[in-house]
C-alpha cells in the first residue's frame, strides 16, 4: 500500500512538473502582454514595469525564479491588481467557491445517487421516464442557460430567492443548482446504467434465488458495486467545484475563484494564470489519487499492494 | 323571538367589533409604513472589481467613480459646472501659463491637516515613471511633464511648487484652457505622501488605510462590494445629502437587470442590448451624453486604402442611422465627425456640430451616389477589382453585429466584399498598435472636455496614430493651437478638423450615449464631464 501511495506520489509530481513547464512557456508564446493599453505606453514606463516584474530577465531565467518561489508557495504578484498577490487572490476567492461548490457537491451526491437507483429499480415506470427527462435536459442545457433561467423564474418572477451575491443560506440555492445542474444530470444516469448492469449479473440472480430480500439484494449486492464508476467520477468533480466556475460565478456575482480563470488568461496576468493552474492541477491530482484509495475500500478485487 | 334577537344583535356587535379591529390593524399596520422616509441608500453595482483605487495610479472610471466620491481636487465637477474644492479662489497669470491655487483650511478623512505639498506630492508621483501612473498623460500639460515621464527630467523639474501650507503654484508648458477642468479630475486628486509611502502598493486595499479628503470615506472593501458613507472631516459635510453608498462587482447584464427589477439595486446601468427598447420606454429611463467617439480606423499605408477616394467612399456608404436604429436598438447618436459631441469652442459653440459635416449626411443617412462615384473615380466602378478587405474588431457579440451591418452597407451600396476578423483584446491591439490591419475597430473616450482630446491622438507621433496618416499641416495646426488661445486657438483646431476630416482616415460611426435607468423618487444624481456619477446632493423621496 504504502508503495503504491509513493508510485503515485512520484509521478503526480512529474505531472505538476510538466503542468508548470508547459504553462509557463505556452503562456509567453501568446501575443499581447499584460501592459498594453489603447494608447501605446511610453518606453520608459514600459521599462519600469517589466523591471518591477522581472519580465526583463531572460525567459530561463524568469523560469527558475518561478520555481524557486513554487517550491515555498511564494505565487508571486497579480500583474493587474495592484498590491495583491496570486496567494492572496486564493485566499480570499477559494473560500466561496469551495463552500459553493462543497453544497453544490453534496446536492449531487444526496440527489443524484437515490434518483438513479430509483430509476433503476422502477425501471420504465414513469418515474423512471420522468427522471430521464429531466437527466437528458439537465446534461443539455449549458449552465450559462440554466443560471440566467434560474434568476429569471426564483428571483425575478417568483421574488424566493435573492439575485446576487452568497451572504446567506438562500443566496446558496440558485448557484448550486446551477452549478450541480450538469453534474447531477450526469450522476443519475451513470447510477441508473451501472446499477441495471449489477441487476443483470449472475451473482444477483443467485443472491435472489437463495431467496435474499430485496432490499438486500439492491442495496447491499448491486448499488455497491454500481457504485464504482461514481467514485471514478466523483474525483474531478471535487477538483472543478472546489475551483469554482467561470460561468456560475459570473451569473451570480460570486466574489470566487472561476472569474481569475478566464480574466488572468485575457488580461495576460501571467502570475495568476499559472498559479490557479497550478492550484487547479494539484486538487485534480490529490482527488484522483483518493478516489485510487477509495476502490480497494469499495471493491476488493481491485483491492492494491496485497 | 327575544332570544333569536339577542343572537342577532350578538351577531352585529361581533361584526362590528370584527370591523372595527380591521381598520384598527389597517390603521396601524398602514401608518408607519405610509409615513416612513425610504431607506437614504444606494445600491449600484460597478460591474468588475477595480484593478487599483489609487487616484494617482488608476486609469478606469470604475475606481474613478469611488476616487470621485472619496477625494477632492483643488476643483470639483458638479453636473459639468465646476465649482471650487479644496481651492477657495485662484489667479491666472497673464500669459495664462501660471497657476496660484488659494487653497481652504480643510482635513484627511483621519483628521489630519490637508496642505499644498499634498498636491506637490501626489502631482509629481503621477509624472513618475517608476510608478507606470495610466493616466500621466492628463499631466503632460504641467511643465516638462511629459519629458518627466519619459525619464528625460527630474521630479524638481515639474512645474509644481507649494509654495506655503495654503499655495500651490502651476507652472503649464503652454497656455491650456481647459487646466481647471483638468484639476478636478482623479489623476490631479491629493494623497497623503506618509500613508503611501508606508504601503505603496497596499494602502489603497483596505479602508483602514484608504485615506481621502472627499465627502465620502471607504466604511467596507471586499470581493464581494465596498460601501461608503458620509466623512465627517470633510470641509463642506453639511451639505452632504445621502449618508451611505453601497456598490456591487455583478459582471452580467442580465443579472444587473434582475436585480434590479427585485429591488436589490436602486440604479440600472448594464443590462442586455435586446431589453433596450423595454427598457428605453421605462420610466427614469435617461441617455446620458458621453465624449466618446465609436469609428473604425483605416490602414493608410496599404492600398487601396491609401487612395482618400476609396476612404471617403467607405465613409459615405455607411448608413448610420439605421446602424444606431436597427443594430444599437438605441438611442446612440449617428457621429459625422472623429470629435464628439458636447466639446465646446471658445464661443461656447458645439465643436463638433460647428466643424461641418465633410460630405457626410448630418441626419446619419448614407449617400451611396457620391459613394459609388468616388469609388469609380479611383478606379473601381461598382466596385469591380476591388481586392478583399479584412475588418479587424476585438472578441464581444455587439463589435461583431455592428461589423456585420456596416460590412452589408459596403457590399450593397459599393459592391465590394470585407472580410471579418475578430481578435482578443491583448491581440487586437498589437495587431491595431503595429499596423497590421486594414480596418480596425476604434473607440475613444475623451480625457478632457475640449476637442484637442481627440485632435491631438492623430499627429505624425503620436501613439495613437492607429490610421498611420502623416500630414504636416495637421501637425503644425495642433502644434500652433497649443500656444493659441481665444478665438486663434478655435480657428487652428477647426482648420486642422477639416484637414483631417477630408483626408478621411476614419469612419465615424456613432457616439454612444451612457444609458440608465434612474427611479423617479431619487432627486439631485449629478454626473461629471467625465462619466462617473456623483451622489453627495441626492436623496431619495
Amino acid at each position: 500500500m504504502a508503495r503504491f501511495i509513493l508510485d503515485r506520489v512520484f509521478s503526480i509530481a512529474l505531472t505538476l512538473a510538466a503542468v508548470v513547464t508547459l504553462t509557463f512557456f505556452m503562456m509567453h508564446t501568446v501575443p499581447g502582454g499584460p501592459f498594453a493599453q489603447d494608447k501605446e505606453v511610453p518606453p520608459e514606463v514600459l521599462r519600469a514595469l517589466e523591471a518591477k516584474y522581472h519580465l526583463d530577465e531572460p525567459l530561463y531565467l524568469q523560469y527558475v525564479n518561478y520555481v524557486k518561489g513554487l517550491l515555498v508557495w511564494d505565487l508571486g504578484p497579480s500583474f493587474q491588481k495592484i498590491g495583491v498577490s496570486v496567494n492572496d487572490i486564493i485566499k480570499q476567492s477559494m473560500p466561496a467557491s469551495a463552500k459553493l461548490g462543497a453544497v453544490a457537491f453534496v446536492f449531487v451526491l444526496l440527489v443524484g445517487i437515490p434518483a438513479g437507483i430509483y430509476s433503476a429499480v422502477r425501471r420504465d415506470s414513469l418515474p423512471d421516464q420522468a427522471i430521464r427527462f429531466v437527466a437528458t435536459l439537465g446534461q443539455t442545457i449549458p449552465s450559462f442557460v440554466l443560471a440566467t433561467l434560474l434568476i429569471y423564474v426564483f428571483s425575478s418572477k417568483l421574488k424566493i430567492f435573492p439575485t446576487f451575491g452568497l451572504r446567506t443560506w438562500k443566496h446558496f440555492v440558485l448557484p448550486s443548482i446551477a452549478l450541480g445542474g450538469y453534474s447531477l444530470s450526469f450522476v443519475t444516469r451513470l447510477v441508473r446504467s451501472s446499477m441495471l448492469e449489477a441487476l443483470g449479473q449472475d451473482y444477483i440472480m443467485t443472491a435472489r434465488a437463495k431467496g435474499v430480500p430485496e432490499f438486500q439484494v439492491f442495496f447491499k449486492h448491486a448499488l455497491r458495486n454500481s457504485l464504482i464508476p461514481v467514485v471514478t467520477y466523483i474525483g474531478p468533480l471535487i477538483a472543478t467545484v472546489v475551483t469554482g466556475s467561470f460561468v456560475v460565478e459570473k451569473v451570480f456575482a460570486i466574489p470566487g475563484m472561476g472569474k481569475f480563470f478566464v480574466d488572468s488568461i485575457t488580461n495576460r496576468d501571467y502570475t495568476v494564470l499559472m498559479g490557479l493552474t497550478i492550484l487547479d492541477a494539484i486538487l485534480l491530482c490529490a482527488a484522483v489519487l483518493i478516489v485510487d484509495l477509495l476502490y480497494g475500500l469499495i471493491d476488493p478485487r481491485i483491492r492494491v499492494g496485497k | 323571538m327575544k332570544a333569536i334577537c339577542c343572537v342577532r344583535k350578538g351577531i352585529r356587535l361581533a361584526m362590528c367589533g370584527a370591523l372595527a379591529l380591521a381598520l384598527l390593524v389597517s390603521v396601524l399596520g398602514g401608518a408607519p409604513l405610509g409615513a416612513a422616509q425610504p431607506e437614504q441608500v444606494i445600491r449600484y453595482n460597478l460591474t468588475t472589481e477595480p484593478k487599483t483605487l489609487d487616484p494617482t495610479i488608476n486609469g478606469d472610471l470604475i475606481a474613478g467613480y469611488i476616487i470621485n466620491h472619496c477625494f477632492e481636487g483643488l476643483l470639483r465637477d458638479r453636473n459639468g459646472k465646476l465649482v471650487p474644492g479644496i481651492a477657495e479662489s485662484w489667479d491666472v497669470s497673464k500669459d495664462g501659463k501660471t497657476y496660484t491655487f488659494h487653497l481652504r483650511d480643510s482635513k484627511w478623512s483621519d483628521g489630519k491637516p490637508l496642505t499644498a505639498k499634498d498636491f506637490e506630492y501626489a502631482w509629481k508621483r503621477v509624472l513618475d515613471p517608476a510608478v507606470a501612473s495610466a493616466y500621466a498623460s492628463v499631466s503632460y500639460f504641467i511643465k516638462n511633464g511629459e519629458a518627466r515621464y519619459n525619464g528625460e527630467a527630474k521630479p524638481e523639474d515639474i512645474g509644481v511648487t507649494a509654495k506655503d501650507d495654503r499655495t500651490l503654484v502651476v507652472e503649464l508648458e503652454n497656455p491650456t484652457p481647459f487646466f481647471l477642468q483638468l484639476v478636478a479630475f482623479m489623476a490631479y486628486m491629493p494623497v497623503r505622501s506618509d500613508i503611501v509611502e508606508k504601503a505603496p502598493e497596499k494602502w489603497a486595499l483596505s479602508a483602514a488605510t484608504y485615506v481621502g479628503n472627499g465627502p465620502y470615506v471607504m466604511k467596507e472593501y471586499g470581493a464581494a462590494g465596498l460601501v461608503m458613507e458620509k466623512n465627517p472631516n470633510y470641509w463642506d459635510v453639511a451639505s452632504v445629502k445621502l449618508p451611505r453608498i453601497e456598490s456591487s462587482f455583478i459582471n452580467e447584464a442580465s443579472t444587473e437587470l434582475a436585480a434590479f427589477e427585485n429591488g436589490d439595486l436602486n440604479i440600472l446601468e448594464n443590462f442586455p442590448t435586446a431589453e433596450m427598447p423595454r427598457m428605453s420606454k421605462t420610466k427614469g429611463f435617461v441617455a446620458y451624453p458621453q465624449i466618446t467617439t465609436y469609428f473604425y480606423t483605416v490602414n493608410t499605408e496599404r492600398k487601396p486604402l491609401n487612395d482618400v477616394r476609396v476612404r471617403k467612399a467607405l465613409a459615405l456608404a455607411v448608413d448610420r442611422k439605421a446602424l444606431v436604429e436597427k443594430v444599437l436598438q438605441g438611442v446612440d447618436i449617428p457621429a459625422i465627425n472623429v470629435v464628439a459631441q458636447g466639446l465646446l469652442d471658445s464661443a461656447g459653440k458645439d465643436f463638433s456640430k460647428t466643424a461641418g459635416n465633410f460630405g457626410m449626411d448630418p441626419a446619419g443617412n448614407a449617400r451611396p451616389d457620391e459613394a459609388r462615384k468616388l469609388l469609380a473615380e479611383a478606379g473601381y466602378p461598382d466596385g469591380k477589382g476591388f481586392p478583399e478587405l479584412t475588418l479587424l474588431y476585438n472578441t464581444s457579440e455587439s463589435h461583431k453585429q455592428q461589423a456585420e451591418a456596416v460590412q452589408e452597407m459596403w457590399r450593397r451600396e459599393l459592391g465590394i466584399s470585407v472580410k471579418l476578423m475578430n481578435q482578443e483584446w491583448q491581440v487586437f491591439l498589437e495587431s491595431r498598435g503595429s499596423g497590421n490591419y486594414d480596418l480596425a475597430r476604434g473607440h475613444w473616450w475623451g480625457d478632457y472636455a475640449d476637442p484637442m482630446t481627440f485632435l491631438d491622438l492623430f499627429t505624425s507621433k503620436a501613439s495613437s496614430n492607429w490610421p498611420r496618416w502623416k500630414n504636416a499641416e495637421y501637425d503644425k495646426l495642433i502644434e500652433q493651437s497649443m500656444l493659441l488661445s481665444g478665438k486663434e486657438r478655435d480657428d487652428a483646431m477647426y482648420k486642422a478638423n477639416a484637414v483631417f476630416m477630408n483626408d478621411m482616415p476614419i469612419v465615424p460611426l456613432f457616439y454612444p450615449t451612457d444609458d440608465f435607468v434612474i427611479p423617479e423618487n431619487m432627486k439631485g444624481v449629478e454626473r461629471t464631464l467625465w462619466s462617473v456619477f456623483y451622489f453627495g446632493n441626492t436623496t431619495i423621496e
